[in-house]
């Protein structure tokens, strides 16, 4: 069984980005106008991918917090909620994994170290995702450096995808680790 | 019973620690809490004179609205 925030992405969030799909699919035509809306499409997309996954990570974030903090006495929890989301890097900014590392680390796991245990193909999916990060920053800054880039400032519908389902995988690996610490931690399983 | 539901803006109050803390519902995270529960991001002050604000996540089971105050007041 997936947690409540699992749930939401593979529901409402897909649901999002299988709308900015849909509109690069309606855009037709050959002419250079439709490469620039599609170029636009691309960039909305990629910033719009990078949105729902902080919001996913965060959901998970706060989902295991009501998990740990379940099991302390009532007139503790209170203060531990606090402490756990003061100053969340998930909250103000992007889910690079550097921000998802400290975060989740809070909790009492080595969170990085354990996603890269459950799957080695996660090593190169963080890098994907420091990838898109990059790219993230250059649509909402409009400072496209292309050796910060790839190389290119052109963004490609199939690299997004790419990065989509890097992400599809990722979100799952992270549910299962903190299934598997929270039930450690809990000794009965979260969700 | 159905739960209860809180809105960006509702005036609530909650335990902390041993105090009660009044504060502002600002966002509804949705159901992703325990069974599903919704939680609700609330933005309190955690001293009177404090310059910055705090906030913390809670059910709806934690949380005592207080429009019924604001509006009688």
């Amino acid at each position: 069984m997936p947690s409540n925030s699992l749930i939401r992405w593979d529901g409402e969030r897909a649901e999002a980005l299988d709308e900015i799909e849909n509109a690069h699919a309606m855009v037709g035509g050959t002419e250079r106008g439709r490469r620039f809306a599609t170029q636009q499409i691309n960039y909305s997309y990629a910033a719009l991918l990078s949105s729902h996954f902080q919001g996913f990570c965060r959901d998970l974030h706060s989902e295991c917090v009501d998990h740990v903090v379940s099991i302390v006495p009532a007139h503790m929890k209170g203060f531990l909620r606090v402490e756990f989301i003061w100053n969340r890097s998930l909250g103000k900014g992007n889910p690079h994994p550097g921000a998802i590392g400290s975060d989740f680390n809070r909790l009492g796991i080595d969170f990085w170290t354990h996603v890269h245990a459950l799957d080695s193909r996660n090593e190169r999916r963080r890098d994907s995702l420091q990838s898109l990060i990059n790219w993230r920053n250059a649509i909402a800054h409009q400072d496209f450096d292309p050796v910060a880039l790839g190389g290119t400032f052109k963004l490609h519908l199939a690299k997004v995808r790419t990065w989509r389902n890097t992400l599809n995988a990722l979100a799952r690996d992270f549910d299962r680790v903190m299934y598997n610490y929270l039930q450690a931690l809990l000794g009965t399983v979260p969700w | 019973m159905a739960e209860r539901r809180f809105h960006k803006g509702d005036l609530v109050r909650f335990r902390l620690s041993t105090r009660s803390v009044q504060g502002v519902v600002r966002e509804d995270r949705g159901p992703i809490g325990i069974r599903g529960r919704h939680l609700y991001l609330v933005e309190f002050t955690a001293e009177p004179e404090a310059e910055s604000v705090s906030e913390i996540e809670l059910p709806a089971d934690e949380l005592e609205s207080l429009r019924q105050a604001v509006s009688t007041a």
